[in-house]
Order: C-alpha cells, then sequence, then structure tokens
C-alpha cells in the first residue's frame, strides 16, 4: 500500500510527490529554517580548532619562556611574578584631543619599556648576564602576545557562540589562518629568542654592524651606540641599538643629541630598516627611497622627522623587504645575503648625496638581538 | 608543534678578516654576529661570524 502511494503518478510527472517532499522540500524548508544556525555550527566547529591550536601556541610559549627564566636561576616566586607579567597591561594616552598626543605616548611607551625592564632585571638573578635578561624580556614580550591574541579570539568565539551570531562567526573564521600565521611566527620566535638568534627585523642593525666592525663604539643613547668612519673624505656617523642583546635602542634620541651636537651640518641621514613586502614581492628586495624608514607606533618617526625637518637635511631610506612572519622569526638565508647589497647600496648615496669633506648619519633601524657591533 | 621546529637549519658563517675564507657551520649556543669563532686555516688568524641565518630544513 505504502509503496503504491510512493509511486502514484502525479499528473505528467512521474517522479513520486512523498519523495519530492522529503529529498526537495523538507531539506528546502530545513535550510530557510535553521541554515544560518547549522553555518554558524559549522563555523564554530572551525573557529574552535584554530583557537586549540592558538592556546596550543600560548601555552608552549609560556612554558617556554618559564623554563628559561627558571633555567637561568630565578625563584619561584620570580616565577610566579613572570607569569602575571604576560597579563601586563599597557593603557594607550586618550586620543580626543591630538595635540600633543606623540609626547604623551612616547611617555607611556618609556615607562612601560623601563617598568618591564626593571621587573625583569629584579627577577633574574643579580649575576645574570644582559643578554640573559633582554631574551627573558623579549620572550615575556612575546609570551604577552600570544596570550593577547589567543584571549581575543576566544572572546569573538564565545560571543558568537552565545549569540549564534554568523557574522561575528564569519569575521573571525576569515581573519584566523592570518593570526594563526602570525602566532605560528611568534612561537618559532621564542626559539631565536632563547638562543639569542637575529631576527629578519635585525637586517638594519646587521648592515651598520658590518660597517662599524673595525672602528670604535661608543654610547651615544640609553642601549644605542655610535661610530665614526671616514669614507672617501666623507665622516659618517653610525647608529644601532647595542647588541648582541635584543634591543631596538633609541636611534630617535641618538640622532637628536647627534643632530644637537658635531653632526648640525650633515649633509643626509639614511636609514635602514626591514620592510614589510606585499604578496608576491621577494623576500630580501632591497628597495631605495625617502622618508624615515621606522616603524613601531610612530613615536620615533615624528621625532626623527621633526628632527631632520629642523635642520633641513634629508632622509634617505633603505629598506629590506620580508613579511611580518619573516620580520619575528630567525633572519632568512635571503635576508641575511642582501646585506652586502644594502652596503653597496649606503655607500653610493653618501658618495652621490654627499660633497666631499661633508657628514652622514647612517642608522641601522631594528631588533639587535644576536648582533653585536 | 614539532615541525614547527624541524623546519630549518640554522647556521652560522664564518669569514675571515685577512684572506675571506668562508667557513659555513651549524649554529652554536652563544653564537652572535662579529663573535670570534675558530681560526683561518690558511691565515691562522680568528675569524669572526659574519652570518647567522636560517636555512631549508635538509635531513
Amino acid at each position: 500500500m505504502i509503496m503504491a502511494l510512493l509511486w502514484l503518478p502525479f499528473g505528467d510527472n512521474q517522479f513520486p510527490p512523498i519523495l519530492q517532499l522529503v529529498i526537495i522540500w523538507i531539506p528546502f524548508i530545513i535550510l530557510i529554517v535553521y541554515g544560518q544556525k547549522i553555518q554558524a555550527w559549522t563555523i564554530l566547529g572551525e573557529v574552535s580548532r584554530y583557537l586549540n591550536k592558538l592556546k596550543m601556541f600560548r601555552d608552549k610559549a609560556r612554558v617556554t619562556m618559564l623554563n628559561y627564566v627558571q633555567k637561568k636561576g630565578t625563584t619561584a616566586e620570580g616565577r610566579a611574578r613572570f607569569e602575571e607579567l604576560i597579563e601586563f597591561v599597557t593603557i594607550l594616552p586618550v586620543d580626543l584631543d591630538p595635540v600633543g598626543i606623540v609626547k604623551k605616548l612616547d611617555h607611556v611607551l618609556t615607562t612601560q619599556d623601563i617598568q618591564l625592564k626593571e621587573e625583569v632585571a629584579r627577577l633574574l638573578p643579580r649575576d645574570s648576564t644582559e643578554i640573559e635578561r633582554s631574551c627573558a624580556l623579549n620572550m615575556v614580550e612575546v609570551a604577552a602576545a600570544l596570550n593577547s591574541i589567543y584571549k581575543v579570539v576566544r572572546h569573538f568565539y564565545i560571543l558568537g557562540k552565545k549569540s549564534s551570531n554568523v557574522y561575528i562567526l564569519a569575521q573571525l573564521q576569515m581573519i584566523l589562518p592570518t593570526l594563526l600565521r602570525q602566532a605560528e611566527a611568534l612561537v618559532s620566535a621564542m626559539k631565536a629568542l632563547e638562543e639569542g638568534q637575529p631576527l629578519g627585523d635585525g637586517v638594519g642593525p646587521l648592515v651598520v654592524s658590518h660597517l662599524m666592525k673595525d672602528v670604535k663604539k661608543v654610547k651615544i643613547a640609553r642601549e644605542t651606540v655610535m661610530a665614526e668612519l671616514e669614507y672617501k673624505g666623507r665622516k659618517l656617523a653610525l647608529i644601532k641599538a647595542e647588541g648582541p642583546q635584543g634591543s631596538v635602542g633609541k636611534v630617535d634620541e641618538a640622532l637628536i643629541n647627534l643632530l644637537n651636537g658635531h653632526y648640525s651640518d650633515a649633509s643626509t641621514i639614511i636609514m635602514i630598516d626591514a620592510a614589510l613586502k606585499l604578496e608576491g614581492e621577494k623576500t630580501g628586495e632591497v628597495a631605495e627611497g625617502i622618508g624615515a624608514a621606522i616603524g613601531g607606533l610612530g613615536v620615533e618617526k615624528f621625532k626623527i622627522e621633526e628632527i631632520a625637518h629642523k635642520y633641513g637635511i634629508p632622509l634617505y631610506a633603505i629598506i629590506i623587504k620580508e613579511s611580518i612572519i619573516e620580520a619575528i622569526s630567525i633572519m632568512k638565508k635571503e635576508i641575511a645575503e642582501s646585506v652586502d647589497e644594502v652596503k653597496e647600496a649606503v655607500l653610493r648615496i653618501v658618495e652621490n648625496k654627499v660633497p666631499y669633506g661633508g657628514k652622514a648619519i647612517i642608522i641601522g633601524v631594528g631588533n639587535t638581538l644576536g648582533i653585536s657591533q | 608543534m614539532e615541525e614547527l621546529e624541524r623546519r630549518e637549519n640554522i647556521v652560522s658563517i664564518e669569514e675571515c678578516p685577512r684572506c675571506g675564507l668562508k667557513n659555513k657551520r651549524k649554529f652554536q649556543q652563544g653564537d652572535y654576529v662579529l663573535k670570534q669563532s675558530g681560526k683561518c686555516p690558511k691565515c691562522n688568524i680568528p675569524m669572526y661570524i659574519k652570518l647567522i641565518y636560517a636555512e631549508p630544513f635538509k635531513p
């Protein structure tokens, strides 16, 4: 009887109406009513897998950092304090009235920098080296960055799950592959930090370190060194962060000190830095241009542009292209091997733009971990 | 996670300041750029580490 009903002819259409209902109409209605929920469940599953990976990276970074400081001789109390430092927050100044915000930002960031450095130095044994302290500090920063990424993703995951809001989840799903790549790079940076290996970001200091190899170095600003070099009748002032400990130094202050001192008549300032490449560009490609080549929140860039403008000195930039991931990972072969090409470019600019007997300032911008001078 | 750590070989490139002879070796803990490291087999003077970088993993 049922079989007969199933195969009951329906007009000219020989397809059984009950099967039509089951195969076409019921799924159609289910998709209309529950489509968004089904999509949300699918995305939730994918986001949940990403979240687990991010948690794994965060935990790995945390454990690596804690093992490192324990190996360097911190106490149980110190270890607990290091765990707390992962949650350290910096509240940026209000920008409702942007006048003077750079000075306020500079003040907040300098305070944060000093505070973290002092805290790490206090928690490690007194006989620990500068390199060990800087490595521990950089590891705290990386662990904190991974912790922050994980917590933000988890926040939106829970929010999307609670509200079954497919739009929140879809946005999260779209940015997660990029976030995961950055997290991977941060985790691999932990290994470099632990062993004091140069990062991709250190290519600027690397070039300057080769230029200042055989000349006397002096400290010119906090964690920043300077050397003077004679080149074909020109006087070159070379600036980089003090290595081989992990630091970006205060190259802006070093430049201000030089310009307010013996180099106020400099003909040119040349800045060397790693810069973000666009997809499709080759890693380690060198490009020349104009402007202040320095990243960060913009405080140093602002100060450098201000002082260069005050003295009317042109700013030349030499950038070495790399991805954000390559910048925070161990330096790649292609980046390291661009050093000779960058050196040639620097010296060519000096010959072309600085008259005989003139002066130039050359700044290597970036983290100088694993790079001495 | 292990894959992340095994994808690259970290090497130190030593160079003789006199004859420019280069020597590639595995990175050792404590290495840094411009550190004196080993002796040049030709000139018998200390070499220095010119570069430290990661290259694709070769088993």
